[in-house]
């Protein structure tokens, strides 16, 4: 089931799902990026400070809500650009760069959430339910409810996350997504559909999400 | 709220939001990335390195390889030796080879499963006794000395260059002789006098033909070139038809055609047949004809047929003509030797100066000069006897 956005715009959302702007602006931006390929292929310092400086904050975003709150952020950006460095002469359209930036970005995500998902069998419950964290009123409950999703998140397969991650808060189409991930868009809808039935089964066993969502029944 | 996993990821959403995180710092991270990608680039660089010097390493193995390789393939192992002492036996098993060098740069090789004994003398050559087996004789040509191979009743002298004796008794043909390079002289029962082997070409000798003779011992003392046995005089008249068509052309000048005659008629049989004079001359018709293989060959052959005579004189003069330096002292001297008050010896007096001062020799540059002013102080070399002698 591929279900209806989020109703409320995410501040976290990519430029690429956005409305269409003018063709000039988009020309001009065209150029720029292409221009901004040439610096970072001459090493030009001035062009890859800038680089750092425009797209650092679209890599910490997109890591940051594949694997949520993490220690080694910083190490995981570094990572990410080194990568887009090293590869920039395989770039083949300059002007792609936004979304071949964010491709490597989901690349690195990908790479640590498959080492997660192998080590998963150490954090996991004797039971197979997740372990509740203690209900507590106000924004202690919206934590609670927040570290369930993320905990539940984390069981699913990392690239049925990615999958439903890109689509659902990034806002990602389909095609973008499919794309950013290197697969087909038949390939992305199995592994959405995979993960948010995966999600929702895994939401249900647990009490934080059902008295957070005040009605078990909205979870069906 | 009708989408469950629409709720569910935005309270991640919202929740995430709410997470402390620290803003990446710009500085720190471009310079973390910067020192990366030059180590990385270093490492690239080292890993080539070591394929390079891997590649290099496997490349030197297989260049060894080949060549290890390439030696077995060659056969059996050889030693070479400066110097042999005399009257050493050489022994080989199959499979093996042993190869001597000598002072005068000739060689000899006794091949797998030979038996031979060398000796060698450096003023007059040497003497290799094989008593079976094969032998390869590469021969420095000196004048004054010669090479000898002593095989059963056979001998061969070596007049050219390379050549290979093989000698099995017990066998249907337990001689053997071919030469690679230049011409030798065999002689034994199965031939009247001398036979003539010329290069590229082989003759063998049945047992029939050395049945009943006993073997032959040549001594050291032996190899002398006056030990040299002249052709028994016969058949004057009838080797004197069979060079008239190559003398004809010859004396008409017709020089190429008179050698390509010659060799219709077989240069070997020549070599081994022909007169003193027919040898001296065929040496002019080569040399006329730009084949100083076929004239040196023909000089050779008269001095090994002719020896103390004026042909072999003569033909002695001619080499001297044809040879440089050290060599052609060699040969003028030769001359000189063999006729004194020749018609040739003043010139070979003079030539002998010229080559001798060609060879760095000045010391015996100045004897020959002041030999020369002596006997003939008005001659052609008068000047430059002169001036050996600094006057």
């Amino acid at each position: 089931m591929l279900a209806a956005r989020t109703t409320s715009p995410s501040p976290l959302r990519l430029a690429s799902a956005g409305s269409p702007e003018p063709v000039s602006d988009e020309v001009a931006s065209n150029l720029a990026t292409t221009a901004m390929v040439e610096g970072l292929r001459r090493s030009d310092p001035a062009v890859t400070r800038r680089f750092f400086e425009m797209y650092s904050g679209r890599v910490e975003r997109t890591l940051r809500r594949l694997l949520g709150p993490t220690d080694d952020m910083e190490d995981l950006v570094h990572d990410v650009f080194v990568d887009a460095l090293e590869a920039i002469d395989k770039l083949r359209e300059p002007a792609a760069l936004p979304g071949w930036v964010t491709g490597i970005a989901v690349i690195t995500a990908k790479r640590r959430l498959q080492k997660q998902y192998r080590r998963r069998w150490l954090s996991l419950s004797p039971t197979g339910y997740l372990p509740e964290p203690p209900s507590t009123p106000g924004d202690v409950e919206a934590r609670a409810a927040f570290q369930s999703v993320h905990q539940i998140l984390n069981l699913l397969r990392p690239e049925d996350k990615i999958a439903v991650l890109l689509y659902r808060i990034d806002g990602l189409t389909v095609d973008d997504a499919s794309q950013v991930m290197g697969i087909s868009s038949s390939t992305f809808k199995r592994r959405l559909r995979r993960g948010e039935r995966h999600l929702l089964k895994l939401a249900k066993r647990s009490t934080t999400l059902r008295i957070w969502l005040g009605d078990e029944g909205r979870l069906s | 709220m009708t989408d469950p996993v629409g709720r569910l990821l935005e309270t991640y959403d919202e929740g995430l939001e709410q997470e402390p995180h620290r803003p990446t710092n710009i500085n720190r991270l471009e310079q973390r990335v910067r020192e990366t990608l030059r180590e990385r680039s270093t490492q690239r660089k080292q890993t080539v390195r070591r394929l390079q010097l891997g590649l290099a390493l496997a490349a030197s193995f297989a260049l060894i390889s080949v060549g290890v390789a390439y030696k077995l393939g060659q056969g059996p192992d050889e030693e070479t030796v400066a110097v042999v002492p005399a009257g050493e036996w050489l022994s080989t098993t199959t499979g093996s080879a042993q190869e001597r060098t000598f002072d005068d740069g000739s060689s000899v090789r006794v091949e797998s499963a030979s038996s031979a004994r060398v000796q060698f003398v450096a003023a007059k050559g040497g003497l290799v006794h094989l008593d079976r087996g094969s032998v390869r004789v590469k021969v420095k040509h000196r004048e004054g000395s010669t090479w000898r191979v002593a095989a059963g009743p056979y001998e061969v002298e070596a007049i050219g260059t390379e050549f290979v004796v093989d000698w099995q008794a017990g066998r249907d043909k337990p001689l053997r002789v071919s030469v690679t390079e230049g011409t030798v002289a065999v002689r034994g029962p199965a031939f009247r006098g001398t036979r003539f082997v010329s290069a590229h070409q082989v003759v063998e000798v049945t047992s029939q033909e050395t049945a009943g003779v006993e073997p032959k011992t040549l001594s050291v003392d032996e190899l002398l070139p006056e030990a040299v046995t002249p052709e028994e005089p016969g058949g004057a008249r009838a080797r004197v038809a069979d060079s008239a068509k190559w003398r004809e052309l010859e004396a008409a000048g017709k020089y190429v055609e008179a050698l390509k005659a010659a060799e219709r008629r077989g240069l070997s049989r020549i070599y081994q047949s022909g007169s003193g004079d027919d040898l001296i001359v065929l040496a002019r018709v080569a040399g006329n004809a730009k084949r100083p293989d076929v004239a040196r060959d023909a000089l050779l052959a008269c001095r090994a047929r002719f020896a103390g005579t004026s042909h072999a004189a003569m033909a002695a003069f001619r080499l001297g003509q044809s040879a440089k330096g050290g060599q052609a002292a060699q040969w003028f001297s030769t001359y000189l030797k063999e006729q004194p008050n020749g018609g040739l010896a003043r010139e070979a007096l003079g030539r002998l100066i010229e080559a001798h001062r060609a060879a760095g020799d000045t010391v015996s540059a100045r004897a020959a000069a002041e030999r020369y002013l002596k006997s003939y102080p008005d001659g052609p070399h008068a000047t430059l006897a002169r001036q050996a002698l600094n006057r």
